[in-house]
Protein backbone atom coordinates (compact mmCIF):
# COMPACT_ATOMS: atom_id res chain seq x y z
CA UNK A 1 0.00 0.00 0.00
CA UNK A 2 1.31 3.40 -0.94
CA UNK A 3 0.80 6.70 0.80
CA UNK A 4 -0.92 9.16 -1.55
CA UNK A 5 0.48 12.54 -0.56
CA UNK A 6 -1.81 14.28 -2.97
CA UNK A 7 -4.87 12.74 -1.31
CA UNK A 8 -3.51 13.60 2.14
CA UNK A 9 -3.24 17.24 1.17
CA UNK A 10 -6.61 17.17 -0.49
CA UNK A 11 -8.46 15.91 2.59
CA UNK A 12 -6.63 18.23 4.94
CA UNK A 13 -9.26 21.05 4.90
CA UNK A 14 -11.98 18.53 5.74
CA UNK A 15 -9.93 17.10 8.60
CA UNK A 16 -9.12 20.54 9.90
CA UNK A 17 -12.83 21.31 10.07
CA UNK A 18 -13.17 18.22 12.27
CA UNK A 19 -10.19 19.39 14.27
CA UNK A 20 -11.94 22.68 15.04
CA UNK A 21 -14.83 20.73 16.57
CA UNK A 22 -12.37 18.55 18.50
CA UNK A 23 -10.61 21.59 19.91
CA UNK A 24 -13.88 23.30 20.80
CA UNK A 25 -15.10 20.20 22.61
CA UNK A 26 -11.77 19.81 24.42
CA UNK A 27 -11.57 23.39 25.60
CA UNK A 28 -15.22 23.58 26.64
CA UNK A 29 -14.97 20.18 28.33
CA UNK A 30 -11.79 21.22 30.12
CA UNK A 31 -13.35 24.41 31.44
CA UNK A 32 -16.29 22.32 32.71
CA UNK A 33 -13.84 19.93 34.34
CA UNK A 34 -11.82 22.72 35.99
CA UNK A 35 -15.01 24.18 37.45
CA UNK A 36 -16.48 20.78 38.33
CA UNK A 37 -13.26 19.92 40.16
CA UNK A 38 -13.53 23.16 42.12
CA UNK A 39 -17.02 22.16 43.19
CA UNK A 40 -16.03 18.62 44.16
CA UNK A 41 -12.67 19.24 45.86
CA UNK A 42 -13.86 21.40 48.80
CA UNK A 43 -16.47 18.70 49.42
CA UNK A 44 -13.67 16.46 50.69
CA UNK A 45 -13.06 18.87 53.55
CA UNK A 46 -16.62 19.97 54.19
CA UNK A 47 -17.79 20.03 57.79
CA UNK A 48 -20.82 17.94 56.99
CA UNK A 49 -20.29 14.20 56.78
CA UNK A 50 -23.01 14.00 54.11
CA UNK A 51 -21.18 16.45 51.83
CA UNK A 52 -17.92 14.55 52.30
CA UNK A 53 -19.50 11.17 51.54
CA UNK A 54 -21.42 12.59 48.58
CA UNK A 55 -18.37 14.12 46.91
CA UNK A 56 -16.28 11.00 47.54
CA UNK A 57 -19.03 8.73 46.22
CA UNK A 58 -19.58 10.81 43.13
CA UNK A 59 -15.87 10.91 42.32
CA UNK A 60 -15.51 7.15 42.77
CA UNK A 61 -18.57 6.50 40.60
CA UNK A 62 -17.30 8.71 37.79
CA UNK A 63 -13.76 7.36 37.91
CA UNK A 64 -14.80 3.74 37.96
CA UNK A 65 -17.06 3.66 34.92
CA UNK A 66 -15.80 4.02 31.34
CA UNK A 67 -16.10 7.40 29.68
CA UNK A 68 -17.75 5.85 26.63
CA UNK A 69 -20.45 4.28 28.80
CA UNK A 70 -21.05 7.64 30.48
CA UNK A 71 -21.30 9.34 27.09
CA UNK A 72 -23.82 6.75 25.88
CA UNK A 73 -25.73 7.12 29.11
CA UNK A 74 -25.94 10.87 28.68
CA UNK A 75 -26.67 10.72 24.97
CA UNK A 76 -29.32 7.98 25.01
CA UNK A 77 -30.41 8.03 28.65
CA UNK A 78 -31.10 11.71 29.28
CA UNK A 79 -33.66 12.09 26.46
CA UNK A 80 -35.65 9.29 28.12
CA UNK A 81 -35.78 11.49 31.20
CA UNK A 82 -37.05 14.33 29.04
CA UNK A 83 -33.70 16.17 28.99
CA UNK A 84 -32.64 16.98 25.46
CA UNK A 85 -29.21 18.45 24.80
CA UNK A 86 -27.44 18.76 21.46
CA UNK A 87 -24.83 16.10 20.78
CA UNK A 88 -22.08 18.69 21.24
CA UNK A 89 -23.39 19.87 24.61
CA UNK A 90 -23.81 16.28 25.74
CA UNK A 91 -20.25 15.50 24.69
CA UNK A 92 -18.83 18.55 26.43
CA UNK A 93 -20.75 17.73 29.61
CA UNK A 94 -19.67 14.10 29.42
CA UNK A 95 -15.98 15.02 29.09
CA UNK A 96 -16.34 17.73 31.72
CA UNK A 97 -17.99 15.51 34.32
CA UNK A 98 -15.60 12.63 33.72
CA UNK A 99 -12.48 14.77 34.02
CA UNK A 100 -13.82 16.84 36.91
CA UNK A 101 -13.53 13.71 39.03
CA UNK A 102 -9.83 13.41 38.16
CA UNK A 103 -9.20 17.11 38.47
CA UNK A 104 -10.89 17.19 41.88
CA UNK A 105 -8.23 14.68 42.97
CA UNK A 106 -5.50 16.90 41.53
CA UNK A 107 -6.83 19.91 43.42
CA UNK A 108 -7.08 17.77 46.54
CA UNK A 109 -3.40 16.89 46.24
CA UNK A 110 -2.58 20.59 45.95
CA UNK A 111 -4.80 21.45 48.91
CA UNK A 112 -3.40 18.68 51.08
CA UNK A 113 0.07 20.13 50.52
CA UNK A 114 -0.96 23.42 52.17
CA UNK A 115 0.31 23.48 55.77
CA UNK A 116 -2.35 23.36 58.52
CA UNK A 117 -0.99 26.69 59.74
CA UNK A 118 -2.53 28.42 56.72
CA UNK A 119 -5.99 27.21 57.71
CA UNK A 120 -5.32 28.22 61.31
CA UNK A 121 -4.17 31.69 60.29
CA UNK A 122 -7.20 32.16 58.04
CA UNK A 123 -9.51 31.18 60.84
CA UNK A 124 -7.70 33.34 63.38
CA UNK A 125 -8.35 36.28 61.05
CA UNK A 126 -12.04 35.28 60.90
CA UNK A 127 -12.18 34.62 57.18
CA UNK A 128 -15.32 32.75 56.21
CA UNK A 129 -15.06 29.27 54.81
CA UNK A 130 -15.46 30.45 51.23
CA UNK A 131 -13.06 33.39 51.69
CA UNK A 132 -10.50 30.94 53.05
CA UNK A 133 -10.84 28.78 49.96
CA UNK A 134 -10.88 31.62 47.46
CA UNK A 135 -8.28 33.94 48.93
CA UNK A 136 -5.91 31.72 50.89
CA UNK A 137 -6.02 28.05 49.93
CA UNK A 138 -6.69 27.86 46.18
CA UNK A 139 -4.23 30.61 45.15
CA UNK A 140 -1.53 28.50 46.82
CA UNK A 141 -2.84 25.07 45.86
CA UNK A 142 -3.42 25.56 42.14
CA UNK A 143 -0.12 26.90 40.68
CA UNK A 144 1.87 23.80 41.71
CA UNK A 145 -0.65 21.48 40.05
CA UNK A 146 -0.83 23.36 36.72
CA UNK A 147 1.55 20.86 35.02
CA UNK A 148 -0.69 17.99 36.11
CA UNK A 149 -3.74 19.85 34.84
CA UNK A 150 -1.90 20.22 31.54
CA UNK A 151 -1.49 16.45 31.35
CA UNK A 152 -5.22 16.03 31.84
CA UNK A 153 -5.92 18.60 29.14
CA UNK A 154 -3.82 16.59 26.69
CA UNK A 155 -5.40 13.37 27.96
CA UNK A 156 -8.85 14.76 27.34
CA UNK A 157 -7.86 15.95 23.88
CA UNK A 158 -6.80 12.44 22.99
CA UNK A 159 -10.08 10.98 24.30
CA UNK A 160 -12.22 13.16 22.05
CA UNK A 161 -12.46 10.54 19.23
CA UNK A 162 -14.97 8.86 21.56
CA UNK A 163 -17.27 11.76 20.75
CA UNK A 164 -17.59 10.33 17.23
CA UNK A 165 -19.68 7.60 18.85
CA UNK A 166 -22.33 10.13 19.77
CA UNK A 167 -22.44 11.68 16.29
CA UNK A 168 -20.23 14.69 16.97
CA UNK A 169 -18.41 15.64 13.72
CA UNK A 170 -14.96 15.85 15.27
CA UNK A 171 -11.63 14.89 13.74
CA UNK A 172 -12.10 11.11 13.72
CA UNK A 173 -15.60 11.48 12.27
CA UNK A 174 -14.16 13.61 9.51
CA UNK A 175 -11.57 10.94 8.76
CA UNK A 176 -14.21 8.24 8.70
CA UNK A 177 -16.19 10.33 6.29
CA UNK A 178 -13.17 10.41 4.00
CA UNK A 179 -12.74 6.64 4.20
CA UNK A 180 -16.42 6.24 3.35
CA UNK A 181 -16.08 8.11 0.10
CA UNK A 182 -12.53 7.26 -1.00
CA UNK A 183 -12.08 3.76 0.48
CA UNK A 184 -8.61 4.91 1.49
CA UNK A 185 -7.64 4.31 5.10
CA UNK A 186 -3.93 4.98 5.35
CA UNK A 187 -3.99 8.64 4.48
CA UNK A 188 -6.88 9.86 6.63
CA UNK A 189 -5.86 7.91 9.75
CA UNK A 190 -2.20 8.79 9.35
CA UNK A 191 -3.17 12.42 9.07
CA UNK A 192 -5.39 12.14 12.15
CA UNK A 193 -2.52 10.61 14.11
CA UNK A 194 -0.13 13.33 12.94
CA UNK A 195 -2.56 16.10 13.84
CA UNK A 196 -3.06 14.66 17.33
CA UNK A 197 0.68 14.29 17.73
CA UNK A 198 1.47 17.85 16.67
CA UNK A 199 -1.16 19.42 18.91
CA UNK A 200 -0.56 17.21 21.96
CA UNK A 201 3.17 17.65 21.77
CA UNK A 202 3.07 21.41 21.31
CA UNK A 203 0.61 21.70 24.20
CA UNK A 204 2.93 19.71 26.42
CA UNK A 205 5.80 22.01 25.43
CA UNK A 206 3.63 24.98 26.31
CA UNK A 207 2.92 23.57 29.76
CA UNK A 208 6.57 22.75 30.29
CA UNK A 209 7.35 26.38 29.54
CA UNK A 210 4.60 27.49 31.93
CA UNK A 211 5.97 25.16 34.57
CA UNK A 212 9.36 26.86 34.37
CA UNK A 213 7.76 30.28 34.44
CA UNK A 214 5.85 29.64 37.68
CA UNK A 215 8.85 27.80 39.08
CA UNK A 216 7.36 24.55 40.36
CA UNK B 1 -11.69 42.96 90.66
CA UNK B 2 -14.88 41.23 91.78
CA UNK B 3 -17.01 43.81 89.99
CA UNK B 4 -14.88 43.67 86.87
CA UNK B 5 -16.24 40.84 84.72
CA UNK B 6 -13.59 38.48 83.41
CA UNK B 7 -12.97 38.73 79.69
CA UNK B 8 -11.82 35.10 79.64
CA UNK B 9 -13.35 32.41 81.80
CA UNK B 10 -12.32 28.77 81.61
CA UNK B 11 -14.15 26.47 83.98
CA UNK B 12 -13.20 22.81 84.38
CA UNK B 13 -12.03 22.56 80.79
CA UNK B 14 -10.79 19.20 79.59
CA UNK B 15 -9.18 18.43 76.27
CA UNK B 16 -7.69 15.21 74.99
CA UNK B 17 -6.45 13.81 71.73
CA UNK B 18 -7.51 10.18 71.75
CA UNK B 19 -6.09 8.74 74.96
CA UNK B 20 -3.75 11.62 75.59
CA UNK B 21 -5.11 14.03 78.14
CA UNK B 22 -3.90 17.55 77.31
CA UNK B 23 -5.91 19.67 79.73
CA UNK B 24 -7.55 18.42 82.89
CA UNK B 25 -10.05 20.41 84.85
CA UNK B 26 -8.48 23.62 83.70
CA UNK B 27 -9.66 26.85 85.35
CA UNK B 28 -8.59 30.34 84.34
CA UNK B 29 -10.02 33.82 84.76
CA UNK B 30 -8.46 36.79 83.00
CA UNK B 31 -9.65 40.36 83.43
CA UNK B 32 -9.76 42.83 80.57
CA UNK B 33 -6.37 44.41 79.91
CA UNK B 34 -4.46 41.88 81.98
CA UNK B 35 -1.13 40.55 80.67
CA UNK B 36 -0.68 36.92 81.52
CA UNK B 37 2.45 34.88 80.83
CA UNK B 38 2.12 31.11 80.64
CA UNK B 39 5.27 29.13 81.29
CA UNK B 40 6.01 25.46 81.75
CA UNK B 41 7.67 22.47 80.13
CA UNK B 42 6.73 21.54 76.56
CA UNK B 43 3.70 19.31 76.32
CA UNK B 44 2.11 20.91 79.38
CA UNK B 45 -0.89 22.16 77.37
CA UNK B 46 0.15 25.82 77.11
CA UNK B 47 -0.36 26.15 73.37
CA UNK B 48 -3.56 24.11 73.51
CA UNK B 49 -5.19 26.73 75.72
CA UNK B 50 -4.46 29.39 73.13
CA UNK B 51 -5.83 27.21 70.34
CA UNK B 52 -9.02 26.61 72.33
CA UNK B 53 -9.46 30.31 73.06
CA UNK B 54 -8.91 31.07 69.38
CA UNK B 55 -11.56 28.53 68.44
CA UNK B 56 -9.11 26.50 66.34
CA UNK B 57 -10.00 23.43 68.35
CA UNK B 58 -12.86 22.41 70.56
CA UNK B 59 -12.81 21.03 74.08
CA UNK B 60 -14.61 18.03 75.51
CA UNK B 61 -16.10 19.31 78.75
CA UNK B 62 -16.25 22.37 80.96
CA UNK B 63 -17.00 25.85 79.75
CA UNK B 64 -15.04 28.59 78.01
CA UNK B 65 -16.52 32.07 77.92
CA UNK B 66 -15.03 35.02 76.09
CA UNK B 67 -16.61 38.37 76.91
CA UNK B 68 -19.48 36.32 78.32
CA UNK B 69 -20.03 34.36 75.08
CA UNK B 70 -19.78 30.60 75.33
CA UNK B 71 -17.41 28.88 72.91
CA UNK B 72 -19.11 25.69 71.77
CA UNK B 73 -17.56 22.49 73.10
CA UNK B 74 -17.11 19.47 70.89
CA UNK B 75 -20.58 18.14 71.70
CA UNK B 76 -22.26 21.48 71.20
CA UNK B 77 -20.73 22.00 67.79
CA UNK B 78 -21.94 18.43 67.06
CA UNK B 79 -19.58 17.64 64.25
CA UNK B 80 -16.56 15.65 65.33
CA UNK B 81 -14.38 17.71 63.05
CA UNK B 82 -15.31 20.93 64.78
CA UNK B 83 -11.88 22.37 64.25
CA UNK B 84 -13.35 25.42 62.62
CA UNK B 85 -15.62 26.85 65.24
CA UNK B 86 -17.35 29.90 63.82
CA UNK B 87 -17.75 32.51 66.49
CA UNK B 88 -19.52 35.76 65.85
CA UNK B 89 -17.72 38.84 67.05
CA UNK B 90 -14.99 36.72 68.54
CA UNK B 91 -12.47 39.45 69.27
CA UNK B 92 -9.45 37.24 69.68
CA UNK B 93 -6.24 37.28 67.68
CA UNK B 94 -3.40 34.78 67.65
CA UNK B 95 0.24 35.15 66.68
CA UNK B 96 1.77 31.81 65.79
CA UNK B 97 5.14 30.31 66.53
CA UNK B 98 5.77 29.75 62.84
CA UNK B 99 4.21 33.07 61.71
CA UNK B 100 1.86 31.37 59.21
CA UNK B 101 2.01 34.30 56.85
CA UNK B 102 0.26 33.83 53.51
CA UNK B 103 3.19 33.17 51.14
CA UNK B 104 1.35 34.34 48.01
CA UNK B 105 0.78 37.82 49.44
CA UNK B 106 3.19 40.65 50.15
CA UNK B 107 3.75 41.89 53.69
CA UNK B 108 1.16 44.61 53.39
CA UNK B 109 -1.33 42.35 51.60
CA UNK B 110 -1.05 39.91 54.49
CA UNK B 111 -2.08 42.68 56.84
CA UNK B 112 -4.86 44.33 54.83
CA UNK B 113 -6.59 41.21 53.51
CA UNK B 114 -8.67 40.44 56.60
CA UNK B 115 -9.58 44.05 57.45
CA UNK B 116 -10.84 44.49 53.87
CA UNK B 117 -12.66 41.17 53.53
CA UNK B 118 -13.85 40.61 57.08
CA UNK B 119 -14.13 44.06 58.63
CA UNK B 120 -15.15 45.58 55.26
CA UNK B 121 -12.62 48.39 55.57
CA UNK B 122 -11.84 50.33 52.39
CA UNK B 123 -8.49 49.32 50.86
CA UNK B 124 -7.15 52.83 51.50
CA UNK B 125 -8.14 52.75 55.17
CA UNK B 126 -6.72 49.25 55.55
CA UNK B 127 -3.42 50.37 54.00
CA UNK B 128 -3.18 53.34 56.32
CA UNK B 129 -3.85 51.08 59.27
CA UNK B 130 -1.25 48.60 58.04
CA UNK B 131 1.44 51.29 57.59
CA UNK B 132 0.79 52.61 61.11
CA UNK B 133 1.12 49.10 62.45
CA UNK B 134 4.33 48.44 60.52
CA UNK B 135 5.77 51.53 62.13
CA UNK B 136 4.63 50.30 65.51
CA UNK B 137 6.24 46.88 65.07
CA UNK B 138 9.40 48.38 63.56
CA UNK B 139 9.09 47.16 59.99
CA UNK B 140 10.31 49.73 57.51
CA UNK B 141 10.37 49.69 53.71
CA UNK B 142 9.32 46.07 53.44
CA UNK B 143 5.64 46.60 52.53
CA UNK B 144 5.91 44.92 49.14
CA UNK B 145 8.26 42.10 50.08
CA UNK B 146 6.97 38.55 50.05
CA UNK B 147 7.32 36.49 53.22
CA UNK B 148 10.11 34.37 51.70
CA UNK B 149 12.14 37.56 51.19
CA UNK B 150 11.85 38.52 54.87
CA UNK B 151 13.93 37.41 57.82
CA UNK B 152 12.21 35.45 60.58
CA UNK B 153 12.10 38.53 62.74
CA UNK B 154 10.53 40.58 59.97
CA UNK B 155 8.00 37.84 59.25
CA UNK B 156 6.96 37.73 62.86
CA UNK B 157 6.57 41.52 62.92
CA UNK B 158 4.27 41.26 59.90
CA UNK B 159 2.32 38.52 61.69
CA UNK B 160 1.95 40.71 64.79
CA UNK B 161 0.77 43.62 62.63
CA UNK B 162 -1.65 41.28 60.86
CA UNK B 163 -3.20 40.21 64.16
CA UNK B 164 -3.33 43.81 65.44
CA UNK B 165 -5.02 45.02 62.26
CA UNK B 166 -8.16 43.16 63.32
CA UNK B 167 -8.16 45.22 66.54
CA UNK B 168 -8.81 42.28 68.84
CA UNK B 169 -9.61 42.73 72.52
CA UNK B 170 -7.56 39.66 73.34
CA UNK B 171 -4.23 38.82 71.75
CA UNK B 172 -2.67 35.40 72.14
CA UNK B 173 1.03 34.81 71.52
CA UNK B 174 2.14 31.24 71.01
CA UNK B 175 5.92 30.99 71.58
CA UNK B 176 6.39 33.72 69.02
CA UNK B 177 10.18 33.81 69.33
CA UNK B 178 10.85 30.06 69.44
CA UNK B 179 11.33 29.75 65.69
CA UNK B 180 13.65 32.77 65.44
CA UNK B 181 17.41 32.89 65.19
CA UNK B 182 18.81 33.97 68.56
CA UNK B 183 19.93 37.39 67.35
CA UNK B 184 16.39 38.21 66.17
CA UNK B 185 14.61 37.28 69.42
CA UNK B 186 15.33 40.50 71.28
CA UNK B 187 13.82 42.76 68.62
CA UNK B 188 10.54 40.89 68.50
CA UNK B 189 10.34 40.74 72.29
CA UNK B 190 10.77 44.50 72.39
CA UNK B 191 7.78 44.85 70.09
CA UNK B 192 5.73 42.81 72.55
CA UNK B 193 7.08 44.76 75.51
CA UNK B 194 6.01 48.01 73.88
CA UNK B 195 2.63 46.58 73.02
CA UNK B 196 2.08 45.39 76.58
CA UNK B 197 3.09 48.75 77.99
CA UNK B 198 1.16 50.95 75.59
CA UNK B 199 -2.04 49.12 74.71
CA UNK B 200 -5.02 48.08 76.75
CA UNK B 201 -5.33 44.79 74.92
CA UNK B 202 -5.59 41.65 77.01
CA UNK B 203 -2.52 39.50 76.36
CA UNK B 204 -1.86 35.83 76.96
CA UNK B 205 1.73 35.00 76.19
CA UNK B 206 3.08 31.47 76.07
CA UNK B 207 6.85 31.82 76.28
CA UNK B 208 10.15 30.25 77.22
CA UNK B 209 11.75 33.68 77.71
CA UNK B 210 11.67 34.07 81.47
CA UNK B 211 13.11 37.58 81.64
CA UNK B 212 10.46 38.69 79.18
CA UNK B 213 7.67 36.96 81.14
CA UNK B 214 8.87 38.72 84.27
CA UNK B 215 8.97 42.13 82.58
CA UNK B 216 5.68 42.21 80.74
CA UNK B 217 3.21 40.20 82.75
CA UNK B 218 0.85 41.07 85.58
CA UNK B 219 0.57 37.40 86.36
CA UNK B 220 2.52 34.27 85.57
CA UNK B 221 0.99 30.82 85.27
CA UNK B 222 3.19 27.78 85.64
CA UNK B 223 1.67 24.77 83.93
CA UNK B 224 2.53 21.12 83.96
CA UNK B 225 0.63 18.12 82.57
CA UNK B 226 -2.45 20.09 81.63
CA UNK B 227 -2.90 21.84 84.96
CA UNK B 228 -1.92 25.14 86.50
CA UNK B 229 0.52 24.20 89.23
CA UNK B 230 1.17 27.68 90.51
CA UNK B 231 0.28 31.25 89.60
CA UNK B 232 0.94 34.70 90.91
CA UNK B 233 2.63 38.01 90.20
CA UNK B 234 5.97 37.59 88.44
CA UNK B 235 7.90 38.95 91.40
CA UNK B 236 6.59 36.11 93.51
CA UNK B 237 6.81 33.30 90.93
CA UNK B 238 10.37 34.12 89.92
CA UNK B 239 11.84 35.02 93.30
CA UNK B 240 9.90 32.85 95.69
CA UNK B 241 8.07 29.99 93.91
CA UNK B 242 6.08 27.95 96.40
CA UNK B 243 5.81 24.73 94.48
CA UNK B 244 8.76 22.38 94.16
CA UNK B 245 7.96 21.66 90.50
CA UNK B 246 7.98 25.37 89.66
CA UNK B 247 11.32 25.70 91.45
CA UNK B 248 12.93 22.85 89.56
CA UNK B 249 11.55 24.08 86.22
CA UNK B 250 12.89 27.59 86.81
CA UNK B 251 16.22 26.27 88.04
CA UNK B 252 16.62 24.23 84.91
CA UNK B 253 15.52 26.88 82.41
CA UNK B 254 17.29 29.80 84.04
CA UNK B 255 20.43 27.74 84.52
CA UNK B 256 20.38 27.00 80.82
CA UNK B 257 19.89 30.54 79.64
CA UNK B 258 22.61 32.07 81.79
Amino acid sequence: MTFDVHLAVQILPLLLRGLVVTIEATLAGFVCALIGGLVLAPGYRANSQIARTASRGLVEFIRNTPLLVQLYFLFYGLPLLGIRFSAMLTGVLGLGIYYSAYIAEVYRGGVDAIPAGQWDAAQALRFSRSQTWRRIILPQAIPPVIPVLGNYLIGMFKETPLLAMITIPELLSAARQVTGTTYRYTEPYTMVALIFLVISYSTSLLFRHLERRIGV
Amino acid sequence: MASEPSIIQCQGVTKSYGDTQILQDFDLEVTAGEKVAIIGPSGSGKSTILRLLMGLESYQSGRILISGNLLPSEKESRSKRARRVPVQGHDVGLVFQHFNLFPHMTAIENVIEAPIRVLKLSPAAARTRARDLFEKVGLFGRDDAYPRQLSGGEQQRVAIARALAMQPKILLFDEVTSALDPELVGGVLNVLRKLAAESGVTMLVVTHEMAFARDVSDRVLFMEKGRIIEQGPPSLIFSAPQNERTRSFLREILGKSD
